[in-house]
């Protein structure tokens, strides 16, 4: 006869889980620490995509913040060496928010700027919820796409403080607030195309509020710091060709099916605005965020 | 160095707000695949990464539409609940439900 076992206290359960979830996160960040070491002598130089955001504030000073041949010279006067693959395709506010970084000597701004997106990364890790905690430090070890945007110096990684200060502020029912914040996202705007769905189909109009008050504002900054014709300045500068080489190799539906126009974006555009419909503002943002991403036009994996 | 890999990060949160809320084991297990390195580094292996990483987006946003179609009302209803302030901090596992509607229907 079988004695009675109790079942295992949940305590020792979820210690048990915090060690495994731990050594998981020591591992992965040692995996990751090893695949970025060749890549580590341009990351600590700073030659990668900060040079351009560094550049391009510069070039606020002068007003031609989208004349690619100018930041090239910029990029060369500030760490010696330039890369034609580098272009300003951020929208003027960007530059306007860098341009203090861009009053300190190239090696004590990218310090700044590198601090600035661990900062950030750290900020997701500890205040997204749910489920927080060591799941937050164990998805974050293993994401691939996070320590790449490190290593290239690149401002996605705000991307991360400012959805997490979206979700927060619109859970305590700061809808207008969040809206603002999530105005910011805009520094990527090609990846928010389908935020108006979640807005229409959800009828989100405080949201859309902040949204549009946010976004005034930073409309306000870019023409004061670029002038009345940048729009058309940025258009010409992100339809360069060399700063996408290769549908093919766009992990979206523009990469896959560049021969067929518009080829399932509707389908997907359509599945995104029933998702947002019938559910809550947090799992249409999570429609929006893959359905955006699904449907940008620049988004490249391979170099 | 793969030059806008970084832009993947934006499909985290979204990862983050599916297994946790979430009623389909399908979404939760095809989405998990985005937070994964094997998605991410299977372009150094030659793999074809578009095609995979296409895939696990476009497969996601069907199982999310099925989701939400079958039963939208309970999908927000738990959703509501597990925002609820007696379930803040905790996720929709697989009990969960049962006692967001004893919460609901209490």
């Amino acid at each position: 006869m079988g004695g009675f076992t109790p079942p295992a206290s949940p305590r020792k359960s979820t210690v048990k889980d915090s060690w495994i979830i731990g050594i998981l996160s020591v591992v992965f960040l040692i995996f990751m620490l090893m695949m970025f070491v060749s890549h580590l002598e341009p990351a600590l130089k700073g030659h990668n995509d900060f040079a351009a955001f560094y550049s391009g504030a510069k070039l606020l000073d002068t007003g031609n913040l989208y004349d690619g041949e100018a930041l090239l010279r910029q990029e060369e006067l500030a760490i010696g060496t330039s890369s034609d693959q580098h272009g300003y395709i951020r929208l003027p506010f960007h530059a306007a928010f860098i341009w203090p970084l861009s009053r300190l000597p190239y090696m004590a701004a990218y310090t700044v700027w590198e601090i600035s997106l661990i900062l950030s990364t750290l900020a997701f890790v500890t205040f997204w919820r749910p489920p927080g905690g060591g799941m937050n430090v164990l998805l974050v070890s293993m994401s691939f796409p996070i320590f790449a945007g490190i290593a290239n110096g690149q401002d996605t990684l705000f991307l991360l403080l400012f959805l997490t200060g979206v979700v927060m502020q619109y859970r305590r029912g700061r809808k207008f607030l969040a809206g603002a914040i999530f105005s910011l996202c805009t520094i990527k705007f090609h990846l928010f195309l389908l935020t108006p769905l979640l807005i229409a189909a959800r009828g989100e109009w405080r949201f859309a509020r902040g949204f549009l008050t946010g976004g005034g504002i930073l409309a306000v900054v870019s023409f004061a710091a670029a002038g009345w014709s940048w729009p058309l300045e940025l258009f010409t500068s992100a339809l360069n060709p060399q700063f996408s080489p290769s549908t093919l190799k766009m992990a979206n539906l523009h990469g896959v099916m560049s021969n067929i126009p518009a080829g399932g974006a509707l389908e997907v555009a359509v599945a995104v605005w029933v998702i947002c419909r019938r559910s809550s503002f947090e799992y249409g943002l999570a429609a929006i965020l893959i359905g955006g991403f699904t449907l940008s036009v620049h988004a490249y994996l391979p170099a | 160095m793969p030059t806008c890999l970084p832009d993947l990060v934006v499909t985290l949160p979204a990862v983050l707000i599916l297994i946790t809320r979430s009623q389909s084991k399908a979404v939760k297990t095809v989405v998990f695949a985005l937070a994964l390195p094997p998605i991410h580094l299977s372009f150094f292996a030659g793999f074809p990464i578009t095609t995979a990483v296409l895939a696990v987006l476009l497969t996601t946003i069907a199982l999310m539409t099925r989701e939400v179609l079958r039963d939208p009302v309970e999908a927000d209803a738990l959703v509501k609940c597990a925002g609820h302030r007696q379930f803040d901090g905790l996720s929709l596992t697989s009990r969960r439900p049962q006692q967001c509607r004893r919460v609901l229907r209490w």
